[in-house]
C-alpha cells in the first residue's frame, strides 16, 4: 500500500506540475493576481507529492520488497543498510526521481522564499519550473517507472553493481543533481525575464544566490565523483576526460562564467543579454549531459542506463527546452535595452576577459565530447578523444586565465589602474618565482609542472593578498587592520578562497607530474619502493563481507627504516553479481599520498600490485573544497552589491582614518 | 482503503489549486518590490559609507544611479495586475477540479498496480512455514549462511538445489564449501566432481576429473569416481582405459549394484560406435524403444541422467516442430524444460504449444492448468 501510493502521487505530481505551468503563466498574460498566486502553494504541493514517492521508493528498498523492479534489479536483501538507501539513486529509475524530487524542492524554495520577487516574474518562473518538471515526470512514468511491480516476487535481488556500493557515491549523485538542477532554476528566471521582458539589477541579486548554490554543489559533487574515481576504479587516475565527467564539468564552466557575469549585471546593470545566454547555456549544458549519460549513447562506467526509447524522449525534452530558450532569446534579446558601457581596464573588463577563458575552454570540452559521437554516428568509426587533445588546449587558456585571476581582483569597478593592480601584486610574483625556482630545484622534469606550479603559488598568494591589502593599507596599526580584516564583506572572503582554491587544486594537479609509480609482483616478506617509500608486503588473507568475499594484503608503508602507515588494499568479489572490483589501500603523508591497488593473485603466494606515490595529490580536492567554501562565503553574504567607481584602491583606507 | 488514501491525495493536489483562486484580494502594487530593492541599495550605500569602505564622493555617485534605476523601473511598471475577473477564476478553478483527476487516474491506471500490497522480505519470509516453498527454504537458509559462513551442513543442504534448478556457479561452490568445512569423504569429491560434470554439460572436464582422483585417493574401491574417469576416459578417445576401468568396476560390483546396467549399456555403446568422437561417446546418443530409454536413465548416475534427459527432451522439440498437433508432447516438453530449471524456454514453448494447438479449447486449458502450476509466467 505504501509503493503504491507513492506510485500514485508521482501520477498526481506530474497533473499538478501541468496545472503549475498553466495557470500561473495564463495569468501573467492576462495580469490576473488569483492566477498567479496559485504557482506558490501549487509548487509546495508538488513538492510534496515527490518527496511521498521517493519516499515510498525508499520504503521498498530498505525493506526489500522485490515486488519492484527495479528492487529486484538494484538491491539485495544481505546489502548494508545505508547501500540500501543509496541505490534508490545508484540506478537510472531511482536518479532520475531523484533527480524531480530536487527540481521539485527548488520549485518549493523559490515559492517559499520569494517575497521579494515581482509577482509577475515568480508566477513566470514558476510556469516555466512546472514544465521542466511535468517532462522529467512524464519521462519517468513512462519510460523509466521505478514502480514497476511484478506479481511473482523473487526471493532475492540481483544486487546493486559493486562499484556503486560505497560512501562516495552515496553523496556524488545528490549534489550533482543539486548542481545540475540549481541551474534549472537560473534558466526558469531566465527564461521568465525574457518572457515577461524585464532584465535589471533587481533580476541579477534574486538569482544570485541560486546560481552560487548551484555552482557550490556542482563543484563538490564535481570532486566527489572524481575522488570516488580515483579510489575506486583502482589504477590511480582521477580525471579521465570520460564524456560523463566531461558532461559535469561543461556546466561548471557555463556556471563559473555566468557567476562572473551575473556579479557585472548586478553591480553595473551591464552585460545583460550575455548573462542571459550564459543561464541558458548552463542548464542547456546540463541537460546535454542529462541526455549523455541517461541515453545510452556512450557506454562508460556511469552509463548503467541504455534503451533507445529513453534517450529519444530525453533529446526531445532537450530539444524543446534548449530550442525553446534560444528561441525566446533570438526573439526578445534584440529589444532588452543595453547599457554600462565600460573601459577595457576594469573588473568589469577583467570579468569580460574572463568569460571569454571560460567559455571558450566550454566550447573546448563540448566539442572534445561530442566530436567522438557525431563522428561515430556519421562514419561508424569510433575514436576518442582525451586527456592529449585537452591537455593541448586547455592548458594553453588555463594558465593565463589563472595569471588574470589575482589581477582581476586587484582592478577596481569602472576605471582601473593595470600598474597599481600589478604593483600591489607583487609579493604574488615575488612568491611565484621562488616557488617556480624551488619546484624546478628540487622536482625537475616535466617543466610544464613547474611552471603550472609557479603560477599555481602566485594564484594562492595573490588572492590573499587582496584581502590583506584590504585591511592593512599603509600606516595602518595591526589592531586597525585586524579589526577591518574582520568587516571586510564575505563576498570578498569568498571571492578570495575560490581564487585560492583555483590555486590549490593547479598545485596539486601539477605535482601529477612528479608522482612515482610502481607496477610490480608482491610476495610476502618483501620490500618495494615507491618515492621516498618502502613498502612491505606483511600478510595477505581472505575474509567476507556481507554480501562479498576479498582478498586483502596488508602493507607496511615505510621511511627510512620506520613504519609510517599501515594500509590495506583490497580486492573484492560479490556473489549476486559475479562481479570484483578492487579497494585501493591509501594513506595521506603530509599532502600526498600513497596508493596501493591489487592485480591478480598468483599461485605461488604472490600477487601484481600497483604502488603509487603521489606527491600533494590531495591539494586537487582540499582546492575544490576551498572553492566551494568560497561559494559558501559569498552565499551567506546577503547584501546588495553596488558597482562604485574606486578612484584609486589605496584611497579606501586612508578613508577610513 | 488505498482508494481513499488515493482520493485524499487528489483532494489536496486539487485544493491547492483552488486556494488561492478562492479569495479576491486585491492587486498588491507593481513596483513595491523594485522600490525596496533599491531602497536596500540606497540603504547599503549608507552603511558602506558610515563604516567607512566608501567614499563620499563615489557614494554620492551610487546613490543618485541607484535613484535613476528605481526611477526606471516605477515607470516600466505596467499598470500591475489588474483586480481578477470572477469569469476567470472560474474557469481556472472548474478546470483544475475536472483535469487534474481526469488526468491522474488514467495515467495511473496505466502505469499502476493498485491491487499489487506491499511484499517486505521479512514479513513474506515469516509468512511463508518452512519447506512448503523449496524456495522460501532456500532463502531462509541463504540467509543463515551469510551470517554463518562456517555452516559446512547449510551448504550440503542447498548444493544438490542449486544444480537443479541450474544455478551451477553456487552449487559449485557450495559443494565445495561443503567439502571445505566438513571434511573430505569420497561422497564428497564425487558430489563436487559430479556437479562439475553437469554444470559442463555432461564433459568430464580435468577439474571433475582431479575430485574423482580425490576420492579414489579416499576409496579406491568408490564407484562412482570409477564410472566417470571410465567416462572421461571414453570421451577423450581412449576406449581401451575405458573399457578397463568398466569391465573391473563390474567384476567389483555386486550383483545387485544399481548400477550395473549402466555400466553395461555404456560398455555395449563403446563397442557399438567405434569411430564416433568423444563427444558423440556420451550415452544420449543411443537410441531405444522409449521404455527401455527411461529405465536406463533411471539408473544412471546424475550426470548422466542430466545429459541424457537433455537428448530426449531436444528429440521431443524438434518432433513437435515439425507436428505441433500432441497436446500430450507439448505438456510433456513444457513440464520437461522447467524441471530441467529453463523457464525461459519453457515459456516459449507454451506459447508455441498455444499457437500450434489453436482453437483446441481442451488442450489449451490443460495447457493453461499446467503453466498456472509450474508457475510460468506469460
Amino acid at each position: 500500500m505504501i509503493v503504491e501510493t507513492g506510485h500514485f502521487a508521482l501520477v498526481l505530481a506530474f497533473a499538478l506540475a501541468l496545472a503549475q505551468a498553466i495557470i500561473p503563466f495564463a495569468g501573467a498574460r492576462l495580469g490576473d493576481a488569483s492566477l498567479m498566486r496559485v504557482a506558490r502553494p501549487v509548487a509546495m504541493t508538488q513538492f510534496l507529492l515527490i518527496a511521498l514517492a521517493y519516499g515510498a521508493l525508499t520504503y521498498a528498498h530498505v525493506v526489500s520488497d522485490f515486488s519492484l523492479v527495479n528492487v529486484i534489479e538494484n538491491s539485495h536483501s544481505l546489502k548494508p543498510l545505508v547501500y540500501k538507501i543509496s541505490g534508490v539513486w545508484g540506478n537510472h529509475e531511482g536518479s532520475m526521481l531523484l533527480w524531480v524530487l530536487v527540481l521539485s524542492f527548488c520549485g518549493a524554495l523559490i515559492a517559499a522564499f520569494s517575497a521579494s520577487i515581482p509577482i509577475k516574474l515568480r508566477a513566470d518562473t514558476l510556469a516555466v519550473q512546472g514544465l521542466l518538471g511535468a517532462a522529467f515526470l512524464l519521462f519517468i512514468l513512462l519510460t523509466s517507472n521505478p514502480f514497476a511491480r511484478v506479481a511473482q516476487a523473487p526471493w532475492e535481488g540481483r544486487d546493486l553493481n559493486p562499484i556503486l556500493q560505497d560512501p562516495g557515491l552515496a553523496i556524488h549523485p545528490p549534489l550533482l543533481y543539486l548542481g545540475y538542477v540549481g541551474f534549472s532554476i537560473v534558466f526558469s528566471f531566465a527564461a521568465a525575464a525574457l518572457i515577461g521582458g524585464r532584465i535589471d539589477a533587481a533580476w541579477a541579486r534574486i538569482v544570485r544566490p541560486w546560481t552560487l548554490a548551484a555552482w557550490l554543489s556542482l563543484t563538490l559533487g564535481i570532486a566527489m565523483g572524481s575522488y570516488w574515481a580515483y579510489y575506486t576504479l583502482g589504477w590511480g587516475g582521477f580525471w579521465f576526460w570520460d564524456p560523463v565527467e566531461n558532461a559535469s564539468l561543461m556546466p561548471w564552466l557555463a556556471g563559473t562564467a555566468l557567476l562572473h557575469s551575473a556579479a557585472v549585471m548586478e553591480k553595473r546593470e551591464a552585460l545583460k543579454i550575455w548573462t542571459i545566454f550564459l543561464s541558458i547555456l548552463a542548464f542547456s549544458l546540463s541537460l546535454l549531459g542529462t541526455f549523455l549519460v541517461r541515453s545510452g549513447v556512450l557506454t562508460s562506467v556511469h552509463a548503467f542506463a541504455s534503451d533507445p526509447e529513453r534517450g529519444v524522449f530525453i533529446l526531445a525534452i532537450l530539444v524543446f527546452f534548449i530550442g525553446g530558450a534560444l528561441a525566446l532569446f533570438a526573439l526578445r534579446a534584440g529589444a532588452l535595452p543595453i547599457s554600462g558601457i565600460f573601459a577595457p581596464i576594469s573588473r568589469e573588463g577583467a570579468l569580460v576577459v574572463n568569460n571569454l577563458l571560460l567559455t571558450v575552454s566550454c566550447a573546448t570540452v563540448v566539442v572534445g565530447t561530442l566530436y567522438p559521437l557525431a563522428l561515430e554516428a556519421i562514419t561508424g568509426e569510433k575514436i576518442s578523444v582525451g586527456a592529449p587533445f585537452f591537455n593541448t588546449v586547455l592548458i594553453p587558456i588555463a594558465l593565463p586565465l589563472a595569471l588574470l585571476m589575482p589581477i582581476g581582483q586587484m582592478l577596481a569597478w569602472k576605471r582601473g589602474d593595470l600598474l597599481a593592480a600589478l604593483q600591489r601584486l607583487r609579493a604574488a610574483f615575488l612568491a611565484g618565482l621562488l616557488a617556480l625556482g624551488v619546484f624546478g630545484a628540487f622536482e625537475g622534469a616535466p617543466y610544464l609542472s613547474v611552471v603550472a606550479a609557479g603560477v599555481a603559488v602566485y594564484l594562492i598568494v595573490g588572492s590573499i593578498s587582496e584581502l590583506l591589502q584590504r585591511a592593512g593599507g599603509r600606516g595602518a596599526s595591526a589592531r586597525a587592520a585586524v579589526a577591518r580584516f574582520f568587516q571586510l564583506p564575505l563576498s570578498a572572503f569568498g571571492t578570495a578562497f575560490a581564487h585560492a582554491g583555483m590555486g590549490l587544486t593547479l598545485l596539486g594537479l601539477a605535482a601529477t607530474g612528479w608522482g612515482v609509480e610502481n607496477i610490480t609482483t608482491m610476495s610476502v616478506g618483501n620490500s618495494y619502493e615507491v618515492g621516498p617509500y618502502h613498502i612491505v608486503l606483511t600478510e595477505m588473507s581472505a575474509r567476507n563481507g556481507p554480501n562479498y568475499s576479498e582478498t586483502y594484503a596488508v602493507m607496511d608503508v615505510r621511511r627510512d627504516g620506520e613504519v609510517v602507515a599501515r594500509i590495506e588494499p583490497a580486492k573484492r568479489f560479490y556473489q549476486a553479481r559475479k562481479m570484483a572490483r578492487t579497494e585501493a589501500g591509501i594513506v595521506t603523508l603530509g599532502l600526498g599520498q600513497v596508493y596501493a591497488a591489487l592485480g591478480e593473485a598468483h599461485g605461488d603466494g604472490t600477487i601484481d600490485a600497483r604502488l603509487y606515490y603521489k606527491p600533494l595529490v590531495t591539494l586537487i580536492w582540499i582546492g575544490a573544497l576551498a572553492m566551494a567554501l568560497g561559494g559558501a562565503f559569498s552565499l551567506a553574504d546577503r547584501r546588495l552589491r553596488i558597482g562604485v567607481a574606486r578612484r584609486a584602491t589605496a584611497a579606501i583606507p586612508q578613508a577610513a582614518e | 482503503m488505498i482508494w481513499l488514501i488515493f482520493a485524499l491525495l487528489t483532494g489536496a493536489a486539487v485544493m491547492s489549486v483552488l486556494a488561492p483562486l478562492a479569495g479576491k484580494s486585491a492587486p498588491a502594487d507593481p513596483a513595491a518590490t523594485d522600490k525596496a530593492f533599491f531602497g536596500q541599495q540606497i540603504a547599503e550605500i549608507e552603511r558602506e559609507c558610515s563604516e567607512g569602505r566608501l567614499e563620499s564622493g563615489d557614494a554620492e555617485a551610487a546613490r543618485v544611479e541607484a535613484a535613476r534605476r528605481l526611477l526606471r523601473a516605477s515607470e516600466a511598471a505596467d499598470g500591475g495586475p489588474a483586480p481578477s475577473a470572477t469569469q476567470t477564476r472560474v474557469i481556472a478553478a472548474v478546470g483544475a477540479l475536472l483535469l487534474i483527476p481526469a488526468l491522474a487516474l488514467p495515467l495511473y491506471f496505466y502505469v499502476g498496480a493498485a491491487g499489487l500490497p506491499d511484499m517486505p522480505l521479512a514479513e513474506r519470509l515469516a509468512k511463508t512455514p518452512p519447506h512448503k516453498d523449496l524456495s522460501a527454504a532456500v532463502a531462509q537458509i541463504e540467509a543463515h549462511l551469510a551470517q554463518h559462513p562456517e555452516d559446512g551442513r547449510g551448504f550440503e543442504v542447498v548444493a544438490p538445489y542449486y544444480l537443479r534448478t541450474g544455478r551451477h556457479d553456487d552449487a559449485l561452490h557450495a559443494y565445495g564449501e561443503a567439502l571445505r568445512l566438513l571434511g573430505a569423504t569420497p561422497t564428497r569429491y564425487d558430489a563436487l566432481g559430479e556437479a562439475i560434470v553437469i554444470a559442463s554439460e555432461g564433459v568430464v572436464t580435468p577439474a571433475a576429473r582431479r575430485n574423482f582422483d580425490a576420492a579414489l585417493a579416499l576409496d579406491e574401491q568408490d564407484p562412482m569416481s570409477r564410472y566417470y574417469l571410465g567416462l572421461g576416459a571414453a570421451q577423450d578417445g581412449e576406449k581401451a582405459k575405458a573399457r578397463e576401468i568398466w569391465t573391473k568396476l563390474l567384476a567389483d560390483a555386486s550383483s545387485d549394484a544399481g548400477y550395473r546396467d549402466l555400466v553395461r549399456t555404456q560398455l555395449d555403446s563403446l563397442e557399438a560406435e567405434p569411430s564416433e568422437g568423444a563427444k558423440e561417446a556420451r550415452p544420449d546418443a543411443a537410441e531405444g524403444p522409449a521404455t527401455e530409454q527411461g529405465k536406463a536413465i533411471a539408473a544412471m548416475p546424475d550426470g548422466q541422467q542430466q545429459a541424457a534427459i537433455r537428448g530426449m527432451v531436444d528429440r521431443l522439440a524438434a518432433r513437435l516442430a515439425r507436428n505441433g498437433d500432441d497436446a500430450e508432447g507439448w505438456l510433456r516438453l513444457i513440464r520437461a524444460y522447467s524441471v530441467l530449471g529453463e523457464p525461459g524456454k519453457a515459456k516459449s514453448a507454451l506459447a508455441d504449444a498455444k499457437k500450434a494447438l489453436a482453437g483446441k479449447a481442451d488442450d489449451i486449458g490443460r495447457l493453461d492448468a499446467l503453466a498456472k502450476q509450474l508457475d510460468i509466467e506469460r
